[in-house]
């Protein structure tokens, strides 16, 4: 399977690297300007993809997790594992971003609404995630109780997310909406070229994580071994 | 083994070892006490916020406190091997994680139970009518945080850093039960109608079952054996 | 490695020049001028001039039915004639921007629009979010092409070595 990854790998990275660029050029320079928002819009052209890549960052791993607890495939355990650790970048990612975005728009540079709660508990989780990896000594166990974590989490963020919704609708009727921008047809380029890309991004910076996982556990394990017949 | 009569024999075997030395309750209710002390002395309210806020003041030390009852439910088992002995009986693995589920949410009850009327005294608040809904409230919250707790700390007490790695872990994963818990009891004591914090009510029952079912499927994955 | 040192340094030339382009546009449809540099330059096209308006000089021209008013930076103030359309943004000790030209005849500024505040500061800090990114994939990038040159060198996959070829 590993071979699969280093034959791919190349086009993903590259197919992303073009989208993004051509997302930047479309979005910093030729795309107008927002005629409510102003210039500020084109944050929006770096928060969106952040967003949606790491929501599917977590799908991915609650669907690697579910694989490893059925199949025990140790690379599957690596990719979990690699997904997770560039989760967290591309959620503190869009929370920074979002943040920054909300200042100038809406004045605040945070509010308790129902997807910006449910992004920092994601971040939470994956940061659990990767703090559990790193206490568990034994590496099967290690995947294991990862795993598990993971398919919990999964099942409870969309509660989180209802619960919170629920709870914001009773006390602060706002009308702050951050979905609440009818994107022109201008704005949708850049949109679109800049979300392919960091998906192709992503997928290209999981293919090279799993690989980094999975070689130090092969060149600890061999080594280890080759040291134990040394010993013996 | 009858599967129910495995949960209750687990349950059973806690109770008694809790019964006989009184520690683990003791050192719970102490602490929850001293964080409703602390949380009065950090906020300086007059009588009206300080009902607005009772109830989220009041989740905040059980479910701390349930932290601490959850860790030591687990690390108990870790002297003399009682953890892989309780593996090598031939009993469902479900029924270990119901049964320690059981006992689990009977200690944190106790320890609400008895913290609730000091409560009512602090605050002074109107209880009159309003016990069974509190009780049920209670009931629900309390097993929600002991589903997903008893199944990390199985998790975490193998591990380095147990203390801080079960906090770390559930915290994010019950928040809706603490926000279901701190609208329903503050709905019920302020009076407000039925229509208003039922709907809470409800989401802490939806949370319970889908989490203890979760858990119970789940549990086998963390025994070794 | 080389290949992989020669690839990065591809993309951070292709990054450089977004940063060049962004910045070129900026200038050229982004920032505005002081009122000092308009009274100086008399230049004859479309400029955006930033000034605050000056208390007590917003007024309606009942003839005409423009504003006029007096944009105020650093004590250097010009007089403006205002012909777009009805805003709300047009208020007294605000700061803005308009975008016009100089007419050198009437010694006044005629805009045709007001903008906002231009706040790029915050789109440079968001988009500066992917500086650490490529660092991030770099530092990966470079750990796996060391980890596969060990293992070959550690010869620890002497029979299975075509699948590191």
């Amino acid at each position: 399977m590993i071979r699969w990854i280093r034959r791919f790998e190349g086009w993903f990275g590259t197919a992303g690297a073009v989208c993004i660029t051509i997302g930047l050029y479309f979005g910093l320079v030729a795309s107008p300007p927002d005629s409510y928002q102003g210039e500020v819009v084109r944050i929006m052209y770096v928060h969106v993809p952040f967003a949606s890549t790491s929501m599917t960052a977590y799908a991915v791993l609650t669907v690697a997790s579910l694989w490893y607890l059925w199949k025990r495939d140790s690379l599957v355990d690596n990719l979990a594992h690699a997904t997770a650790g560039i989760g967290v970048f591309f959620t503190s990612g869009a929370l920074f971003t979002g943040s920054v975005w909300g200042k100038p728009t809406w004045n605040t540079w945070w509010t308790w609404d129902a997807r910006l709660v449910s992004f920092t508990i994601l971040l939470l989780i994956l940061i659990g995630y990767l703090m559990l990896r790193t206490f568990i000594e034994d590496k099967e166990r290690e995947a294991r109780y990862a795993a598990i974590l993971a398919i919990v989490g999964a099942v409870d963020l969309p509660i989180v997310h209802f619960s919170v919704e629920w709870w914001r609708t009773l006390h602060q009727p706002l009308s702050i909406s951050q979905r609440g921008i009818a994107i022109a047809g201008v704005m949708l380029y850049p949109l679109i070229f800049m979300s392919v890309g960091f998906y192709l991004l992503f997928t290209y910076m999981v293919g090279v994580r799993t690989q980094m996982l999975y070689l130090k556990q092969l060149l600890e394990a061999k080594k280890g071994r080759l040291l134990g017949e040394v010993r013996l | 083994m009858n599967f129910f009569n495995v949960i209750r024999w687990l349950a059973w075997k806690d109770l008694l070892s809790e019964m006989r030395s009184r520690e683990n309750i003791s050192s719970m209710f102490f602490f929850a006490f001293i964080v409703i002390l602390i949380f009065s002395f950090s906020f300086s309210m007059d009588q009206k916020t300080a009902q607005e806020l009772m109830p989220g003041i009041m989740w905040v030390a059980f479910i701390f406190t349930g932290i601490i009852g959850l860790g030591k439910s687990f690390t108990a088992e870790l002297q003399n091997d009682c953890l892989e002995n309780l593996q090598m009986n031939p009993i469902p693995r479900g029924a270990i994680y119901l049964g320690k589920l059981v006992s689990n949410l009977l200690f944190m009850l106790v320890v609400e139970v008895i913290l609730f009327p000091l409560f009512v005294i602090f605050f002074n608040l109107d209880i009159f009518e309003k016990i069974p809904l509190i009780m049920l409230i209670l009931i629900a919250g309390t097993l929600g945080v002991s589903a997903v707790g008893t199944l990390f700390s199985a998790m975490t007490v193998q591990i380095r850093a147990r203390e801080v790695m079960l906090p770390i872990l559930l915290l994010p994963l019950i928040v809706p039960v603490i926000i279901g818990a701190v609208e329903a009891t503050g709905g019920v004591l302020q009076g407000e109608s039925v229509l208003l914090y039922r709907p809470w009510i409800e989401l802490l029952i939806i949370f319970d079952v889908i989490f203890t079912i979760v858990s119970f499927w789940v549990f086998e994955f963390i025994l070794d054996y | 490695m080389k290949g992989f040192y020669i690839r990065w340094g591809a993309l951070i030339l292709i990054g450089l020049w977004i940063v060049a382009v962004g910045i070129q546009r900026y200038n050229r449809d982004v920032r505005p001028l002081t009122p000092e540099q308009v009274l100086k330059d008399h230049s004859a096209g479309s400029v955006r001039v930033l000034g605050m308006v000056e208390a007590g000089t917003l007024r309606k021209d009942t003839t005409t039915s423009q504003m006029l008013f007096s944009l105020m930076e650093n004590g250097q103030r010009i007089p403006v004639v205002y012909q777009g359309k009805d805003t709300d943004d047009l208020r007294e000790l605000k700061t803005l921007v308009v975008v016009g030209r100089w007419d050198n005849a009437s010694q006044r500024f005629l805009a045709e629009d007001i903008d906002l505040i231009p706040n790029y500061g915050f789109i440079i800090a968001a988009y500066l979010v992917m500086i650490p990114l490529a660092l991030f994939l770099f530092m990966m990038e470079r750990r796996v092409r060391l980890l596969y040159n060990e293992i070959k060198q550690s010869k620890l996959y002497e029979p299975e070595v075509g699948e590191f070829e």
